[in-house]
């Protein structure tokens, strides 16, 4: 592990006092370094939505399985679980948790990943969400692996308490509010730029992360950027030449 | 513990039900205003864009009063659910913080009687449709309690109002047509937003015409929302301009 890229990474999920702090590609970025620093094959970040629903915020691929595996834990799951009790959750190979989770164990052996960690995303009494680990190896994920993950997950919601303590889980109401409804918002740019492009939205998402992260955009401002006219070139089955 | 969302909505819908039932009232925005304002203890508008001009439907003399102050001074909360997309929870406007945001709106609605109030954008993504404001006659009275409510309160205004500017989309499972909010994030449907960015593209419209265009085509043609959007990112139905009339 790249320990200099780990302690960057803890000091950047910090630093959210700033003016223009976005819940969201906060999000994106977490994800990515989980997907970086930790021994995984897939990330995904769950959140409370209105309604009181786990929804997937940012995931390390927008493979429709992988998505559909994140959604199942509405009903069932290790993030379920993690959620709800507050607690991490992890099992070392999904084939043998057939009984324990009938719907989501199969889907997750089907889809190649054998072992998972759910880690909670807590905030003093409040559960908001939750990190999901995959690995394709069952006891591919260890136990240091989970507690980097909770350590990061854990300072990142420490970095959403820094705000004035008597407004604080008011700010988190708005802040998730936007966030899920950037969530949408990335969604909507990703159907622009398909039809401009004429590609499939998970390739125009892909387009629109990596021209986030080379030109050091946030990908919220990106896709609202490209909601509000702005083109973006190289969108295309083809990979950057960069 | 989560946050105090679990229900909410739900309950909400049941209750708003319940009290336009018992008063033998329709259903519609004039009715969930005044319900919106007795839960919260609030007088409450929406201001929306109905056709080609502004729209506002509010329930109690605060809110009139607070909506007609800002049409003649031409700032305030009401304007801004249409360029912001976050939440905005003002906590007391008798402060010199809220009389520089709005020096002739926050003295004159202080006078008025409003003293604190919350705005939340209607819309679906980056595609909005308006603004629900709740004006409370005390200061401080956006708590966490107020704020979650406010934010089912205006997604439950944005279903009524979606039907007001377009069909009911027809079909869909209970729990589909129960939760309306199914479509307000990207959850288990992404391809309903997606979608919306395609139709946006092809018929060259905003984002709030492209999802009625959706809403309206589903309706005609007697399908769930969700289906007919799978079928446009497929690219099986499209929506060139000038081809696709809004039904």
């Amino acid at each position: 592990m790249n320990t200099d890229r780990l302690a960057e990474t803890f000091v950047g999920l910090a630093d959210t006092l700033v003016d223009d702090f976005d819940l969201l590609d906060f999000l994106y970025t977490l994800v990515d370094r989980c997907m970086e620093l930790l021994d995984v094959s897939a990330v995904g970040l769950m959140l409370v939505d209105g309604r009181g629903r786990l929804t997937v915020m940012a995931s390390s691929s927008e493979e429709t399985r992988l998505l559909e595996l994140f959604q199942l834990q509405n009903d069932q799951g290790p993030c379920l679980e993690a959620f709800r009790t507050a607690t991490a959750v992890h099992s070392a190979d999904l084939q043998t948790q057939t009984e324990r989770w009938p719907r989501f164990a199969p889907e997750a052996v089907r889809a190649n990943f054998r072992a998972v960690h759910a880690l909670p995303m807590r905030l003093r009494s409040d559960t908001i969400g939750a990190l999901n680990l995959f690995h394709t190896d069952p006891g591919g994920l260890d136990l240091s692996d989970a507690r980097i993950g909770q350590a990061l997950v854990d300072v990142a919601t420490i970095g959403l308490m820094q705000v004035d303590l008597g407004r604080r889980r008011e700010v988190l109401v708005s802040q998730l509010q936007t966030a899920l409804n950037t969530r949408v918002a990335v969604e909507q740019a990703k159907g622009i730029l398909a039809e401009r492009h004429r590609t499939t939205p998970a390739e125009a998402f892909t387009a629109l992360r990596s021209h986030a992260r080379r030109t050091n955009r946030k990908l919220t401002d990106l896709a609202n950027a490209v909601i509000a006219g702005e083109t973006l070139d190289r969108v295309g089955t083809s990979p950057p030449t960069d | 513990m989560t946050l105090p969302y679990d229900g909410g909505l739900e309950g909400l819908r049941d209750a708003l039900g319940a009290y336009a039932a018992a008063a033998g009232r329709l259903l519609d925005l004039d009715c969930f205003c005044e319900f919106a304002g007795r839960h919260l203890d609030a007088a409450v508008a929406l201001s929306f864009l109905g056709g080609r001009s502004e729209a506002a439907v509010v329930a109690g003399d605060l809110a009139r009063l607070a909506e007609e102050l800002q049409l003649t001074v031409g700032e305030g909360p009401s304007g801004y659910g249409f360029s912001a997309l976050g939440i905005l929870a003002v906590d007391d406007l008798n402060t010199a913080e809220q009389q520089t945001r709005w020096p002739l709106f926050a003295p004159a609605a202080v006078e008025a009687g409003v003293r604190s109030l919350c705005a939340v954008p209607m819309r679906v993504g980056a595609a909005r449709f308006g603004v629900f404001v709740a004006y409370f006659d005390r200061p401080s009275a956006v708590n966490v309690s107020a704020l979650t409510d406010s934010v089912l309160l205006s997604a439950i205004a944005l279903d009524l109002l979606l039907d007001r500017l377009g069909p009911t989309t027809a079909g869909g499972s209970a729990a589909e047509k129960a939760s309306g909010m199914a479509e307000r994030i990207v959850g288990d449907r992404p391809e309903i937003h997606q979608a919306t960015g395609m139709v946006s593209a092809q018929a060259h419209v905003d984002l709030p015409t492209a999802l009625l265009y959706l809403r309206g085509r589903a309706f005609a043609d007697g399908r769930v929302l969700s289906e007919l959007a799978a079928d446009v990112v497929a690219g099986a139905i499209r929506f060139d301009a000038p081809a696709a009339e809004p039904p």
